[in-house]
């Protein structure tokens, strides 16, 4: 008996094995007909944070294998320097081919900002991940401050610790990432220059809290679930959602390497596909106790599901005292038009950029723009997953934006923008 | 200068692995090799040792730190991160799967940081085959413990031999297509409860 069974899965796995030869032996031949993905995978990268869900729910849910794609991998990465260095390697040197990504860090891998010898490697953004519920923390002896959207607040408590002999630390997570640009925006327009009066120091979303812990840091700029851990964990508040700085700003994007976009076409578009359709589900407050209790699990995130549920259904409890239900600063995934890459977007992080001196002044916005994000790819997607036309923006610009401070961001003009600014270091 | 005049740094929260790779570098002629175990105060220690190459667990949550520190730090004369060269793909990927990164110091050329990040890649794997080996040694120390405790359990419960025992367990774990160690487990667990 369990040698008779014993021969027969022999003999299944010999004829598995035989139908994939017969598959790689041909794979622009019979196949190529059907038009269906020239692969059967490809490796993501991903970092412990909420918004790199619509990845894990694909994968979860067997949405990448209904498309035709169901090898894919989705790896943990320990910082956003390791997802840099593993899509400069690439998937076919044993990195990534994409990854779930800080939208500015396709363009600055692009521009060769942050790579090793400054070498370019062409990215492309094939899609949004999600829109707010990023935080600002502070460490709990701030909270008397009473800091809150208003930075300015933390100033005379900033100066005492550096007149006592101290450094003011605040962390973000990569050097022209979003978070980096929140913080800066924050501390900036509350009359604190990140450049001068603090340190900013660079730690891994998923150290965060225990980095504060230690005392390592007086605030910090991350995406959730760290947030809601440090309030749950009683180690500091939160001071800010950054929904409150700029309401329904984009966060995340799905970045590929662009040589994996252009060889593989039809994979590309099966992977917006299921990236999608896991945004929509992701999206229906119906399936947010499921999801946290999905993000939590040990092979994803490892934390409790009630760090990720509160701020997922947009009920925040910030942690000194102030709580707040039904806010509407949840993180989008789908609607808001949250999954679309948005070119008027990205010109504001280029900008941004450009405000901090990460990149030259005369860098060519528009034109980098342009080569990395390729929003066209995303309205064929749409287009063959059916979108509902309302879901599918008409322009490629969400158009004028204005922040909580009053400053207007016209992507048609940015330099008026930059312009309007008071604190700034352009290069 | 030949290379091994190089100031080399080795940054590791693992302790022995740390120590593995100094002794390495030290076999292969290198004098003047630090090593430190946290990121915490390395710009002070960097300023001390002006070391040419640092050499850090690519995993390490805190390379983004220090990487970050470089860019801010005049005192390192702004290192550039580096995997050796695109080109040299061989010692990429053998870097990036040993877990190793390696920075150098402005103008040093790649040549001569190689040997050092070869040197490092080769102790990195060796100690993870040590643990490797460590690890499978100690579960089948485990297993052969729960099967000669579940096999004791049967021959009283039973009333078989040594022998008769072990065939039996043998053949479930056949039947169920698992491992010996796993049916021992059951028993065991079985046995503590109806017991």
């Amino acid at each position: 008996m369990t040698d008779i069974s014993r021969r027969s899965i022999l003999k299944t796995s010999a004829t598995v094995a035989l139908l994939g030869a017969v598959r790689t032996a041909f794979p622009s031949g019979a196949f190529a007909a059907t038009a269906g993905p020239e692969v059967t995978g490809v490796k993501l990268g991903y970092i412990a944070l909420t918004d790199a869900a619509p990845l894990i729910v694909a994968k979860e849910k067997g949405l990448f294998a209904k498309y035709g794609l169901p090898d894919v991998e989705v790896s943990k990465q320990a910082s956003w320097g390791a997802t840099r260095d593993n899509l400069v390697l690439g998937g076919a040197s044993n990195g990534i081919d994409g990854a779930h990504i800080l939208t500015p860090m396709p363009y600055l891998i692009s521009a060769g900002a942050v790579t090793q010898n400054n070498i370019p490697v062409p990215m492309s953004i094939i899609a949004r991940l999600n829109l707010d519920s990023q935080g600002i923390s502070a460490a709990k002896e701030y909270a008397a401050t009473g800091v809150g959207l208003d930075a300015g607040k933390l100033k005379e408590a900033f100066a005492a610790k550096k007149a006592a002999g101290g450094e003011v630390k605040v962390a973000m997570t990569f050097p022209g990432g979003t978070h980096d640009l929140w913080l800066r925006y924050w501390l900036a327009a509350g009359g604190i220059d990140p450049d001068k009066d603090v340190s900013t120091i660079v730690v891994p979303p998923p150290q965060m809290v225990a980095n504060m812990k230690v005392g390592n840091m007086d605030a910090f700029c991350v995406g959730e679930p760290w947030n809601e851990q440090l309030v749950n964990q009683g180690i500091g508040f939160t001071a800010c959602t950054t929904g409150e700085l700029w309401k329904g700003h984009p966060e995340k994007a799905l970045g590929m390497r662009t040589d994996w976009v252009e060889a593989n076409p039809n994979a590309t578009k099966a992977l917006l596909m299921a990236v999608m359709e896991a945004q929509q589900w992701a999206d229906s407050m119906d399936n947010k106790e499921e999801m946290a209790a999905i993000l939590g699990k040990r092979q994803w995130f490892n934390v409790p599901p009630k760090d990720v549920l509160g701020r997922l259904k947009g009920n925040i409890n910030y942690g000194n005292g102030r709580v707040e239900e039904n806010t509407g600063l949840e993180m989008k995934f789908w609607k808001d038009h949250a999954s679309y890459p948005f070119k008027s977007h990205d010109a504001w992080f280029l900008t941004e950029n450009v405000r901090w001196g990460y990149m030259p002044a005369d860098t060519d916005i528009t034109a980098l723009v342009d080569k990395v994000n390729r929003e066209d790819l995303w309205r064929e997607a749409a287009k063959e997953l059916g979108v509902a036309a309302a879901d599918i923006p008409q322009s490629t610009s969400r158009g004028v934006e204005t922040f909580f401070d009053g400053k207007v961001f016209d992507p048609e003009n940015p330099q008026t923008y930059l312009a309007s600014l008071a604190i700034k270091a352009l290069a | 200068m030949s290379h091994f005049d190089l100031a080399i740094l080795v940054i590791d929260e693992n302790a022995v692995r740390a120590a593995i790779i100094e002794d390495g570098l030290r076999e292969a002629g290198h004098v003047h090799v630090t090593v430190v175990h946290t990121v915490n105060g390395i710009a002070r220690v960097i300023e001390a040792t002006r070391p040419d190459v640092i050499i850090i667990d690519i995993e390490n949550p805190n390379r983004d730190m220090m990487e970050h520190l470089f860019q801010l730090t005049r005192s390192v004369s702004r290192p550039i991160a580096m995997f050796v060269d695109r080109s040299d793909s061989a010692s990429i990927e053998a870097a990036v799967e040993a877990g190793v990164s390696a920075y150098t110091v402005d103008g040093l050329k790649k040549e001569r940081v190689k040997p050092i990040l070869d040197m490092a890649v080769i102790r990195f794997n060796a100690f993870s085959r040590l643990q490797r080996e460590l690890a499978d040694a100690k579960s089948a120390l485990e297993d052969r413990k729960v099967i000669e405790r579940a096999k004791g359990i049967l021959m009283k419960l039973r009333n078989l031999n040594e022998e008769e025992a072990y065939a039996l367990m043998r053949q479930t774990a056949m039947n169920e297509k698992k491992k010996m160690a796993e049916i021992a487990q059951s028993v065991v667990t079985a046995a503590g409860l109806l017991m």
